[in-house]
């Protein structure tokens, strides 16, 4: 999970991994990993998801958490426009650090639409360029589950292409 | 403690015999008080026991603490053993009731204190080493002492061996139990990157710094939160160090540092979402400002204008959007760009000054009328005088202004070039463009090429030159403003 400081990320995960959410901001420091075992097409699949610490001026994602990832979820703020050039970048940093995986960029907290501040024509640019985006809400638990499963499901498939 | 009991079996002598031996291995003072605390009579060392020498007659109830709640005496001995007067000084005081008069007895115990103090030290001396020795005889591998010191910092200690495996160095601290029992099993051989997903990607760097087999150099892994048997978080670090031969890798239990920093950084995180908000916000409110002032400031201008069927309401809108395009294209500051679209549409507001027979005037005006027309200028420079607001500052160079002519042969002041406020100057041009494209009471509208072929004429004479071919430049734009913002009274475009 990549993003800007408090955009959602932990959040997604709690919701995703324990089914809950707290609307209290509580920042991560360092990698917090938690585990899940999802069903793909039969198959029990265990992700370990690294939760990493927001990126801003305290703090830079380090390159070494990047290793070894099978995919990456980049997750925007919607209703802060500047998050989403951040998770542009650390997109790029993680091409640069591991080449391509599968990755998904989430616009989070749609249940706060009326606040969005999202350029919308950044991201029409970047639907264009083959990026999914989906939009999603922790709070709602709003495309959660589908977000973690779709981006499974590509890393299985690029795993088996790879194998093959 | 006395035993009274005692003292009845021996003869009288012996007992003398018996005071005299106490009296003398101790030192001793006494005091009879009265049932108020009042001496009646005293003897003895007080000094040396680091007493207050009381006189007769004086009031003790409150100087002598140790008789708080003891007077009047309510039974016939009372015994307050080792009352500590000072950290030197220690006495044994004996109360006894002779008609209603209590004799108190201050015996020196300070000798005895010291030895009491040199014996529990010396127990706990004892004590101390018996948990060594045991805690030594768990202990079955020999273990570097090192690992002791690890322990005590809440680490855990693992050499690195081939294969991928570490050996534990024992004991691990006890902490870890709560997360990784597999420490606490008989095996000395462990896979932390098994059970730590984080440790696994760590190794790789820590595998870096062994081989270069650098002496005391180290790595640090940056904290990671995990997770307790019960399911609680806990943080943890892990390092990588080269000691003397030796790989070692540890992992700590981070404690205050780790929330001392977390809360710091919460602190900061929180304050710049916390501004980022405020900023949001009022740039909102401050947007909502702009536009109720504008809209007030176009309805109050259509108000006073709409005596001039010249002066619709869309062409003062239009007005302040030319111009608002033309300053945006200078580069003005966006706050000069807001101002201008207000107030180009205040340039004629000074013909509220003029007669209704002048202004509606379907015809040409006479000399006599124009120089009345004329006036509209400084009409409206005097209205909109006087303010400490740079928008209405603009409006009213710009009423005064817009009549003026690059060439120095206009109106009210026959100023020329740069001495005309360039505001006023922009307002020239879309004015008269606005006005030849679209249809007015004394002439009908004329399409956008004419209008620019007549308006090229006046190129460095009515009309900045530098200003006329920006004009030029953004004339679809221009175009654009032109059709969108059309009078219901008087049509569009020609």
């Amino acid at each position: 999970m990549l993003g800007a400081f408090a955009v959602g990320k932990t959040s997604l995960v709690q919701r995703f991994v324990s089914g809950i959410f707290s609307d209290k901001y509580k920042t991560t420091l360092g990698v917090k990993i938690d585990k899940k075992t999802v069903q793909i097409e039969d198959h029990d699949l265990d992700l370990i998801l690294w939760d990493l610490a927001g990126e801003d001026e305290f703090m830079k994602v380090r390159s070494s958490y990047l290793r070894g990832s099978s995919g990456a979820i980049l997750v925007a703020d919607g209703t802060r426009g500047e998050t989403l050039e951040i998770a542009i970048e650390l997109n790029n940093k993680v091409n640069r650090e591991v080449g391509f995986i599968p990755f998904v960029l989430l616009i989070n907290k749609s249940d706060l639409r009326e606040n969005w501040e999202i350029d919308t024509d950044r991201l029409a640019q970047l639907k264009s360029a083959g990026w999914i985006i989906v939009e999603t809400s922790a709070l709602e638990n709003s495309n959660v589950e589908y977000v973690f499963e779709q981006l499974s499901r590509e890393m299985c498939q690029l795993a088996q292409f790879q194998n093959a | 403690m006395l035993n009274f009991k005692m003292l009845s079996v021996f003869p009288p002598s012996i007992n003398e015999k018996i005071l005299k031996i106490i009296m003398g291995s101790h030192t001793f003072a006494y005091m009879k008080v009265d049932e108020k605390g009042e001496v009646i009579d005293r003897g003895g060392d007080f000094e040396s026991m680091g007493l207050p020498t009381w006189s007769i007659g004086a009031d003790i109830s409150d100087s002598a603490f140790f008789l708080s709640g003891m007077l009047p005496m309510i039974s016939d001995y009372e015994y307050l053993p080792s009352i500590h007067i000072s950290d030197a000084d220690v006495i044994d005081v004996h109360l006894f009731l002779e008609n209603d008069l209590a004799w108190v007895i201050m015996q020196d115990r300070s000798d005895d204190l010291e030895w009491q103090i040199l014996a529990r030290q010396k127990s706990n001396e004892l004590r101390l080493l018996e948990h060594k020795v045991q805690a030594l005889n768990v202990v079955h591998e020999p273990t570097p002492e090192i690992s002791l010191v690890f322990q005590a910092l809440n680490m855990v200690a693992m050499l690195k061996k081939d294969n991928d495996c570490f050996e534990l160095l024992k004991p691990a601290a006890p902490v870890f139990s709560i997360f990784y029992p597999e420490l606490f099993e008989d095996s000395a051989l462990v896979f932390p990157q098994r059970r730590f997903p984080f440790i696994e990607n760590f190794l790789v760097d820590a595998q870096v710094l062994w081989d270069s087999k650098e002496n005391g150099r180290r790595i640090r892994s940056g904290p990671w939160v995990d997770t307790t048997l019960d399911g609680d978080e806990v943080a943890l670090e892990a390092v990588a160090l080269n000691w003397e031969e030796h790989s070692l890798l540890l992992i700590e239990v981070l404690e205050e540092n780790y929330q001392l920093q977390h809360r710091t950084l919460q602190i900061g995180r929180e304050g710049k979402l916390a501004k980022d908000f405020l900023a949001r916000e009022v740039s909102k409110q401050t947007q909502q400002i702009l536009e109720r002032e504008e809209e007030i400031a176009l309805r109050l201008v259509w108000a006073a204008e709409t005596r001039d069927d010249g002066e619709t309401g869309s062409h003062i809108r239009r007005l302040g959007l030319y111009s608002e395009l033309m300053a945006k294209h200078l580069g003005w500051e966006q706050c000069m760009v807001d101002a201008i679209r207000i107030a180009a549409s205040m340039h004629d507001i000074g013909k509220i000054g003029i007669p209704d027979y002048i202004l509606k005037k379907a015809g040409g005006l006479t000399n006599a009328e124009f120089e009345i027309m004329k006036r509209h200028s400084e009409i409206g420079a005097q209205i909109l005088s006087n303010s400490n607001s740079e928008l209405i500052q603009m409006a009213r160079d710009i009423a005064l202004g817009h009549h003026e002519r690059w060439d120095g042969k206009g109106y009210p002041y026959g100023q020329s070039g740069s001495q005309i406020a360039i505001s006023a100057r922009i307002v020239a041009i879309v004015d008269v463009f606005d006005a030849l494209i679209h249809k007015r009471v004394y002439k009908s509208a004329m399409s956008v090429d004419k209008a620019i072929d007549i308006m090229r004429e006046e190129r460095g004479k009515q009309f900045d030159p530098e200003l006329f071919d920006l004009f030029i430049k953004l004339r679809e734009e221009m175009e654009v403003i032109a059709k969108n913002f059309v009078s219901p009274l008087f049509g569009g475009i020609g």
